[in-house]
């Protein structure tokens, strides 16, 4: 068997869920990796693509998901998701296939439509882009929907979408990556809310207090959250900024750890039928995987310190939100949507592999022993 | 009169067929848990075998009776229900019918069969002691239409949140809205001047919108109801054969979490 590329965590480590977590609990590197995914999402593959840790689960990381060298970025946001709306439309063209965009309502998929209305021309627009949606992409973006989906895109029930990956006449394009790109609103509302400060994720990154976070999202002992914390920091050493307060603290490490899991974790989703057809970048993709976002958000982590709710300007994804407006001129859109996971929903009561190999191989069961990497770093 | 009273009442009567009226009467109430969650019947029938009712939701006993017609009419419920006789305690002046102490309610089958006899819906009146491979079969038999009625539950109020079948006549409506929504796609028809899709019509005049468009809102939104529907379908095809096909008892927990995982898990999380 080849190496892990995802995996479903809950399946080994969710303390409610698994069925084998019981059985390999007393395992310390596993119980102390297995908190991650109480600090972040229990549901969630953590796999480093800088190479800086090693996890106690043989897993390898995609050519694609590596991260990119870093380098100055002269392009605005808006250049490179227009830049994405062109090379997709093209590629579609190419390969005579529909781009297959998942619409959600939310920001990052409105993006996208967004994007590729500005740079594709109508008869492109008709002929090459189905959108596959729900009942609550209608009620998460109502305006939207009747202003500009209806008129100009074919529409598929978002519930196909397991069908349409790996189904050679679309390419399947979601807005997986942008949470990644402006960092994880969740677990930096609970540190706020746990400091009970508006702005904790600003200040000075301050390791007693990380370690106190630590503690309380994990339920670990004093020790075992400074274990946890001081291998997370070690991979702050490698990033392009000097990572000084919580919030780069917590962008880095979901840049870094969770990049691959949400370009992949779609797939765990395929139906049987196409799932073996599944080419990545060429049938699959997320309009967010370019080397150009990815520098992008590298560039910007300090002139976008973001999420500050005393200046509207650095609000989260706020300059998304401003090239969506710019385009359907919705302001109660721009200044009133609040976040929403919209993943979970279109996954409801859908049948899921819990594994994927990095030869796009899909497996059910994988016992523990088989995919423990006892070289990690977490001993 | 509370349903608990009403059954009281007619478990006392001494007329089987009186009873089995009143059995009749309640016995949509019994079928409903939240009649009986947290109530229990004292009935102290003597020197009668003792025929105990279980709700299986609640494992809490919700008729004893020593009339066997009454069990015969309520075996014919569905599999929310079984019972079992006890023959057990002899107390100096009379029998008293009580569950035997040793007795293990999470893995009868290990009791010791000969204090304890079960009955099945066709041999009710049979006092064959049952081996602890037929115990353990009974047992496992009622335990899956437990589960596969907790799932079932859960599935069907699932469906109702959908709410597309309010009556027979709109759900031919939908269906004819979403005929007129197909043609007007395919025949890309911008205006309807003689009003053949009066349906997409109506809609596109409700909705301020174009034709074409009210057709893509009349035919998404079908399809997103049925597929929903679909998937329920689904999950209830899956469970349902996951449960039937599994022989061993100690899997059915593993079954249920797999369904909140299937169902909610991923929400949950």
């Amino acid at each position: 068997m080849k190496d892990i590329i995802a995996y479903n965590s809950v399946y080994y480590f969710d303390r409610e869920f698994s069925h084998i977590y019981p059985k390999i609990k007393h395992m310390e590197d596993v119980k102390l990796f297995g908190g991650l995914f109480y600090l972040y999402a229990r549901n969630m593959s953590i796999n480093d693509r800088t190479g800086t840790i090693q996890i106690p689960l043989k897993t390898a990381v995609l050519k694609n998901c590596l991260l990119p060298e870093y380098k100055q970025l002269t392009k605005s946001f808006e250049e490179v998701c227009n830049d994405r709306a062109k090379e997709l439309m093209a590629h579609a063209i190419t390969t005579k296939r529909k781009l297959a965009v998942m619409w959600s309502g939310g920001v990052d998929s409105t993006l996208i439509l967004t994007s590729l209305l500005k740079n594709c021309s109508d008869k492109e627009i008709r002929d090459y882009v189905v959108v596959l949606m729900s009942q609550e992409s209608i009620v998460e973006n109502p305006y939207f929907y009747d202003k500009f989906i209806l008129p100009n895109f074919s529409l598929i029930p978002a519930n196909n979408f397991a069908h349409i990956m790996g189904d050679d006449n679309y390419v399947y394009v979601t807005g997986e990556g942008n949470d990644q790109l402006f960092a994880t609103l969740f677990v930096i509302e609970a540190y706020k809310v746990f400091f009970n400060n508006e702005n904790a994720h600003h200040e000075t990154l301050d390791d007693d207090k990380m370690i106190s976070f630590v503690k309380y999202r994990t339920g670990f002992n004093e020790t075992h959250s400074a274990k946890l914390y001081y291998i997370l920091k070690r991979l702050c050493a490698g990033a392009p900024v000097n990572i000084d307060t919580p919030y780069k603290f917590f962008w880095w490490n979901n840049f870094t750890l969770k990049w691959q899991n949400v370009y992949v974790r779609s797939m765990l989703f395929a139906h049987p039928i196409n799932r073996n057809n599944i080419k990545l970048e060429d049938n699959y993709t997320t309009f967010f995987h370019t080397d150009d976002f990815q520098l992008w958000s590298m560039n910007t982590v300090e002139q976008y310190g973001r999420l500050n709710p005393n200046d509207s300007n650095k609000a989260y994804k706020e300059i998304c939100k401003e090239i969506i407006y710019e385009f359907d001129k919705n302001l109660d859109y721009r200044l009133n949507k609040p976040k929403h996971g919209s993943f979970g929903k279109v996954i409801m009561s859908r049948h899921a592999c819990n594994f994927v190999t990095e030869d796009i191989e899909f497996y059910n069961d994988i016992d523990f022993m088989d995919s423990y990497n006892p070289n990690n770093d977490f001993k | 009169m509370s349903p608990i009273e009403k059954i009281k009442y007619w478990i006392r009567d001494t007329n089987p067929q009186n009873q089995i009226e009143r059995c009749k009467e309640v016995l949509f109430k019994i079928y409903n848990p939240f009649y009986f969650r947290n109530n229990e019947i004292d009935a102290t029938d003597l020197n009668k075998p003792f025929h105990l009712l279980i709700d299986t939701r609640t494992d809490r006993v919700v008729l004893a009776t020593h009339n066997a017609e009454i069990v015969r009419t309520l075996s014919r419920c569905p599999n929310s229900y079984y019972f079992y006789n006890l023959t057990i305690g002899n107390y100096p002046g009379c029998k008293v019918w009580e569950l035997d102490p040793t007795f293990d309610c999470t893995f009868p089958w290990n009791s010791v069969a000969l204090g304890v006899q079960f009955f099945d819906n066709k041999c009710i009146s049979s006092n064959d002691v049952l081996t602890p491979e037929q115990i353990y079969d009974f047992y496992l038999l009622y335990s899956k239409g437990k589960l596969l009625n907790i799932i079932l539950s859960v599935l069907e109020s699932m469906k109702l949140e959908c709410n597309v079948n309010t009556s027979i006549y709109q759900t031919s409506i939908y269906q004819e809205k979403y005929n007129q929504a197909i043609k007007v796609i395919e025949g890309n028809v911008e205006s309807d001047k003689q009003n053949l899709y009066y349906y997409v019509n109506d809609w596109a005049a409700v909705r301020n919108i174009s034709l074409l468009s009210a057709a893509k809102d009349i035919k998404i939104n079908y399809e997103l109801t049925h597929q929903r529907l679909s998937k329920i379908e689904y999950a209830r095809l899956l469970f349902t054969d996951k449960i039937r096909n599994e022989t061993d008892i100690n899997n059915l927990d593993k079954i249920l979490s797999d369904f909140r995982m299937f169902n909610f898990g991923y929400l949950k999380l």
